[in-house]
């Protein structure tokens, strides 16, 4: 397996951003392979160090790691694998859901899909990664209009899956452009003012394209730490003007073949809605308008030059590598990234080493492969990594242990305070700077604490119950033959599930707590129920621990 | 070998339905829940009245309250209908209200809130007219000249959001504790040790407006305390004693963070879920199931269990969303206010029957008023805007502070048709934080700002 790991990875044409990317890590890793008596330059392939350090890879990378892609990842190495990954064909929703169920399908639909690709579509890295793009670029069906039409948030999905490996900015005009946005945000239908009017344009999308999708309120360093002006005080990225110019220059979008007037939901309900939004010019402003950073726009460009300019302009920005990189190692590595480490992603972000700027494929590679996601455990072990968001953790059981394509009840979204597309509103289920008082006092964020509540948090844990313990509940179908071979050594049935689930880091308290459950299972023996199966009994119980600790709470 | 698992045959670790009874059955005979079906069955026992508690209502998104009173005069309807344009709600449409004090204007209450007027006109209900946040009192020449300091980014949701929340407008946002928490820092104290339930709780989850230096909140769910069957103590106690041992000495911090979650929930189980069962349900008055009447349901049970837990102040958080209007405004609105009024009436109708109404506030806050002229369809982020004060000690019928001029480049419009406040966040906070018994010179630990404005300058409340 050693000697594997040293050996080159062979690019191919297609990767070769990826391998620039590669190159440029291999500078800071660990010393190269072949011994003292070697000479040769060839940089070491990083792969995992242990099986430990495989698991936690593939639960950054992954929905959660299996026993099989622990042993795969351990025979290969990191970047061989994004690139495998990043090859296989996307799996889309809206085409599978209309091949099941014709045009006429529900949210719950949508959401069932999701769980099947989560847990056990092939295209693991790419799923990953547009669910945390869904968490960035915020639409929701938690709004009148979009509530009644899956089909568009299955579409919206598909393209932010479609999207999660391609450049930046041909991603943001496709978010820009989705009917899904031009309702979410409003911006389809956003007139130019009559002249002499005092009507103003619709600044939903504008104000949130920039705060939200691009760019944040702040003007950053690269590694992402906030610049300051003379007195020590942030620099705003914008102010109202630019708010104001950007407006104007996004109006005159609408939805494809839609009137321009008329009640907008009535057309909606009976009229094809998938498809590009498309200009109006006569709604479109044409003076010169004031954008981010000094930039405007010529006067009397079209709609489309107009949102061109835009979306280049930001882009272009210097705030977005770091700003969108640190929100991005946060969804799949840990909270607290070190400006190091935001550094080198938005360095990737800027030139991908072929002098592509935005190349989202190059980083995520450079997100999962950079040393501090791999040995940020090894180094800073109480302090790195971050909550699994609690949707993730029932996915992460279920990918580990469940039956691919098993029918079973899905959880609805207030089982976790979080289900795919369903925020509260465009700013997600929680903030990237969401902290409390102690973390706080050493500098450090939790988001997903912010909707692991005592309202959330027993509502997630009873699911668990219901599904691992309770024998009347809507279990998953789960696949325990690996483990139940393991049950007659209760040590060998934890060390497994922990390597699995918790990435061989599992603290010895709770290793001690739930060996000496498993000792006394069965505990209760009900004398109107067959005598039970020692084996499943402690299989269940020592899932069901871990499903609850706060060892499995933190992904490292 | 591949095998299915037979769900039977692990029956006998989970509860059965028997063991579940039983160990409700052997909670609910415990001594202690026949003294709070005294307390809440018959209210006979008077309530205590050094009780005071505080219902901060976050309307999400931006509230257009300038939609809900309005002016009806008909010269000042005219100057609002040019300003709103398709925006503006027909004059004939409003409800009249007569505040005690005139500005020489009469107003009305938008269409669907006659749970409003009714609370207004009989005297419970006031108004706070264009608050919002400000870094300093500002004039409209010193905001066009930038001649003061200004709040930070403003008209942004999250970031005005977090200025009432922090109640402090100037400084960043470095600091992680909320107004409401400073003031439980100080008042908690007249609390009895030892709090199961602490001053801070917030049906909306973790908000900074209730954490303080020291004061944690309590976030409940609106369907009241959760309860956590498969590790029940009674029935499952080798599982219980596994997940409690896991919960002890953690050395990362984020799993300290989730375990100390997960203890609160635990604690707050054994403390407050059968207790909370025995309190009237006020399905009649809250039972509509939206949001904000879950919400407040859930306020309405928590305070009838005061008494039982010796609680003596209260702060109590509710957020409802989708006040964001920027399209559909003219069909979203009624629905929003509908709610609001027919959840704050219903509200103060429960505290009436828990004999509780001169004891508790109700105020809302959004995070900021919205654009005056309009985009076709909706409105955009403003920022001045008005506020709703409800109770039993509150000066009601009033319309406290200024009216502002709604004409376009009036004194009071700063371009785009947002409002500049005539009155800070501070200046409706401080007299709430003294009617809960803040003493003056403490005031400024609770909002840093506070010395900058005249607190005094709203009567808001009785006592």
């Amino acid at each position: 397996m050693h000697s594997r790991r040293c050996d080159p990875v062979r690019p191919r044409p297609s990767d070769r951003p990826l391998w620039s990317v590669f190159a440029m890590l291999a500078v800071l890793l660990a010393p190269g392979c072949g011994g003292s008596g070697s000479t040769t330059v060839e940089p070491r392939v990083p792969g995992p160090a242990s099986a430990a350090h495989a698991s936690r890879f593939l639960a950054r990378a992954t929905f959660g790691a299996t026993g099989a892609d622990i042993a795969a990842l351990q025979d290969s190495n990191y970047i061989a694998w994004v690139l495998e990954q990043q090859r296989i064909e996307p799996s889309l929703l809206l085409p599978r859901l209309r091949a099941r169920h014709g045009e006429r399908f529900f949210h719950e639909d949508r959401t069932a899909l999701w769980w099947q690709h989560a847990a056990f579509a092939p295209d693991q890295l790419r799923q990953r990664v547009a669910f945390a793009l869904s968490q960035v670029f915020v639409v929701s069906q938690r709004n009148d209009t979009l509530q009644a039409h899956p089909d568009v948030l299955a579409d919206y999905y598909d393209t932010l899956v479609r999207g999660a490996f391609g450049s930046y900015r041909a991603l943001l005009e496709d978010v820009t452009l989705h009917p899904a946005m031009g309702v979410y945000l409003s911006m389809a239908r956003n007139r130019a003012p009559e002249p002499g009017s005092t009507d103003r344009p619709d600044e939903n999308f504008a104000r949130e394209v920039m705060q939200l999708f691009s760019i944040g309120l702040q003007e950053l360093h690269p590694d992402g730490t906030p610049r300051l002006d003379a007195e020590g005080r942030p620099i705003p990225t914008y102010d109202q003007a630019v708010i104001n110019g950007t407006a104007l220059a996004l109006t005159g979008w609408n939805f494809r073949g839609a009137p321009d007037d008329g009640e907008l939901r009535t057309w909606l309900s009976h009229s094809p809605r998938l498809g590009r939004m498309e200009p109006t010019e006569h709604y479109h402003d044409h003076g010169p308008k004031q954008l981010v950073g000094g930039a405007t726009t010529r006067p009397g460009q079209s709609a489309s030059d107009d949102l061109a300019t835009v979306l280049d302009t930001l882009a272009a920005h210097p705030n977005v590598g770091p700003f969108l990189g640190r929100q991005l190692i946060q969804r799949l590595v840990t909270s607290n990234p070190s400006p190091y480490y935001v550094a080198r992603v938005a360095t990737v972000f800027a030139d991908d080493g072929t002098g592509q700027r935005g190349n989202l494929g190059a980083v995520v590679a450079a997100i999962l492969i950079d040393p501090e996601a791999d040995l940020g455990y090894d180094l800073f072990p109480d302090r790195f990594g971050k909550l699994r968001e609690p949707l993730l953790k029932s996915v992460a059981v279920l990918r580990a242990f469940g039956i691919p394509g098993a029918d079973f009840v899905v959880a609805p979204g207030s089982t976790f305070g979080q289900n795919p597309l369903q925020a509260p509103s465009v700013f997600n289920f929680f903030r990237p700077d969401h902290s409390t008082r102690e973390l706080a006092q050493g500098g450090m964020v939790a988001p997903e604490l912010q909707i692991i509540t005592q309202a959330n948090l027993p509502r997630t844990a009873n699911d668990f119950g219901y599904r691992l313990v309770w024998p009347d509940g809507p279990g998953f179908p789960l696949d325990l033959g690996t483990e139940l071979a393991l049950a007659d050594d209760l040590e060998a049935l934890v060390d497994h599930l922990d390597l699995v689930l918790v990435g061989g880091t599992l603290s010895e308290t709770s290793r001690r707590a739930i060996l000496d459950h498993l000792r006394v299972v069965p505990f209760d023996i009900d004398p109107d129920l067959p005598p039970p199966d020692l084996a499943f009994e402690r299989v269940r119980e020592a899932l069901h621990l871990i499903a609850l600790s706060p060892d499995f709470a933190v992904q490292r | 070998m591949k095998q299915r698992p037979n769900r039977a045959l692990v029956a006998g670790t989970a509860p059965s339905r028997r063991e579940v009874l039983r160990s409700a059955a052997l909670l609910g005979a415990a001594p202690a829940l026949g003294h709070v079906e005294r307390l809440t069955g018959g209210l006979a026992s008077p309530p205590d009245p050094d009780y005071r508690a505080l219902v901060c209502v976050f309307l999400f998104g931006g509230a257009d309250l300038v939609n809900l009173l309005v002016p009806r005069s008909i010269a000042a309807h005219t100057e609002y209908a040019n300003t709103r344009r398709e925006l503006a709600e027909a004059r004939g449409s409003l409800l009249p209200i007569h505040p005690r004090t005139s500005d020489g204007i009469d107003y009305g209450l938008h269409g669907a809130a006659p749970e409003l007027r009714d609370r207004f006109e009989r005297g419970d209900l006031a108004f706070v007219a264009n608050v919002g946040p400000l870094a300093a009192p500002t004039t409209r020449d010193e905001y066009l000249s930038g001649a003061v300091p200004l709040p930070q980014h403003l008209f942004s949701h999250g970031d005005q959001q977090d200025q009432w929340l922090r109640g402090d407008a100037r400084s960043d946002a470095a600091s992680s504790t909320g107004w409401g928490g400073r003031l439980a820092d100080r008042l908690g104290l007249l609390n009895p040790g030892g709090l199961t339930v602490p001053m801070g709780v917030s049906l909306a989850g973790p908000v900074r407006l209730l954490v303080g230096a020291r004061a944690n909140l309590l976030s409940l769910d609106p369907e009241g305390p959760a309860r956590m069957p498969f590790v029940d103590p009674v029935s499952q106690p080798s599982r219980r004693r596994a997940l409690e041992r896991m919960l002890e000495g953690r050395s990362h911090v984020l799993e300290r963070e989730f375990a100390r979650v997960q203890r609160e929930v635990l604690d707050l189980e054994n403390a407050l879920a059968h207790a909370y069962e025995t309190t009237p349900t006020f399905d009649d008055l809250l039972g509509g199931g939206s949001p904000l009447m879950r919400q407040l349901r859930a306020v309405a049970r928590v305070i009838a269990l005061r008494q039982r837990f010796g609680i003596r102040r209260q702060m109590f958080f509710v957020g409802v969303g989708d006040f964001d209007t920027h399209d559909s405004q003219l069909t979203r609105l009624p629905t929003l206010f509908r709610d609001l009024s027919i959840a704050l009436d219903g509200f103060q109708t429960a505290l009436e029957r828990l004999g509780e109404a001169p004891n508790v506030t109700t105020f809302t806050a959004s995070d900021f008023g919205r654009t005056l002229t309009g985009n076709g369809r909706g409105s955009d982020h403003g920022w001045g805007g008005h506020g709703l004060v409800l109770g039993g000690a509150v000066r009601g019928r009033e319309i406290h502070g200024r009216m502002p001029s709604l004409r376009l480049g009036g004194p009071d419009e700063i371009g785009e048709g947002r409002l500049l406040p005539s009155m800070s966040i501070e200046q409706l906070a401080a007299p709430l934080a003294r009617w809960m018994g803040l003493a003056p010179q403490h005031l400024g630990e609770v909002l840093p700002n506070a010395h900058r404005f005249d607190t005094s300058a709203l009567d808001l409340l009785r006592g």
